[in-house]
């Protein structure tokens, strides 16, 4: 079956526009990682990187879980306790979350931004 | 019609309401990646060929659809880009796109109701195949 080399010119347009959309993806994935590692918004950071005046407006870092009691079944179930006993799901939760933080801190990503 | 001259009037131009933030991207051809206010996690990539104007925003990828459902989300995308406004559905790579294609010769306005029309079906094409991503 024919593919795509009957309209040559068009095919290499189509080539540049999946390579800017694979560029723009990786810029703005660096944006959102470096803004999250300074606390900064997303577009805070891109104005920092163009040298241009932003507000300095340090997003507070909060940490928030609304579960349901799907999510209590699921995390009792793997905790080994009683989907009623949310207090206990709750404090196995926190200590995930830290445990989760701590490794993480212990192997920072490569970037340095 | 040029990208030079696109970014620059897009740039200053509102259309329906809507207004274009227009960010060129670098590479041997030149390409805009333009969104519409109001569809901000739609934006589309315009570039000009001597045949064409494509303008083109990315849906999901191959590997985010549901393997079983794949067929059945084929026959609903030939059969939704008849009658979808200015816009039909491909694949680049392994990516799914919705695109329109206008004559280089096509006039501001007609640049604008595109990009408006495409970043808005986009919109609704992932709420209409929600169901068969993974």
């Amino acid at each position: 079956m024919p593919q795509d080399d009957k309209w040559p010119r068009e095919t290499r347009a189509v080539k540049a526009v999946q390579l800017a959309f694979d560029l723009s993806g990786d810029i703005q994935r660096a944006f959102r990682v470096s803004a999250a590692m300074q606390d900064l918004t997303t577009s805070d950071m891109v104005r920092k990187a163009l040298a241009l005046p932003y507000k300095r407006r340090r997003i507070r870092p909060r940490l928030t879980l609304s579960l349901h009691p799907d999510d209590f079944r699921i995390l009792a179930e793997r905790y080994q306790l009683e989907p009623d006993d949310q207090n206990a799901i709750r404090k196995a939760v926190a200590e995930e979350l830290s445990a989760f933080a701590n490794r993480f801190f212990a192997e920072p990503p490569d970037s340095d931004t | 019609m040029d990208t030079q001259s696109l970014t620059l009037s897009l740039s200053e131009a509102v259309y329906a309401g809507r207004q274009f933030d227009v960010m060129p991207v670098a590479g041997e051809e030149p390409v805009l990646q333009i969104t519409v206010s109001g569809a901000t996690e739609t934006p589309v990539y315009l570039t000009v060929t001597e045949t064409q104007i494509l303008c083109l925003v990315y849906l999901f990828d191959e590997k985010e659809i549901q393997a079983a459902r794949l067929p059945e989300l084929h026959e609903s995308m030939l059969r939704i880009s008849v009658p979808m406004p200015l816009s039909a559905l491909g694949k680049v790579g392994e990516h799914y796109v919705v695109y329109g294609a206008l004559s280089p010769t096509s006039s501001e306005s007609d640049i604008m109701q595109e990009l408006v029309t495409l970043a808005d079906n986009a919109i609704d094409l992932l709420e209409t195949f929600e169901d068969v991503l993974a």
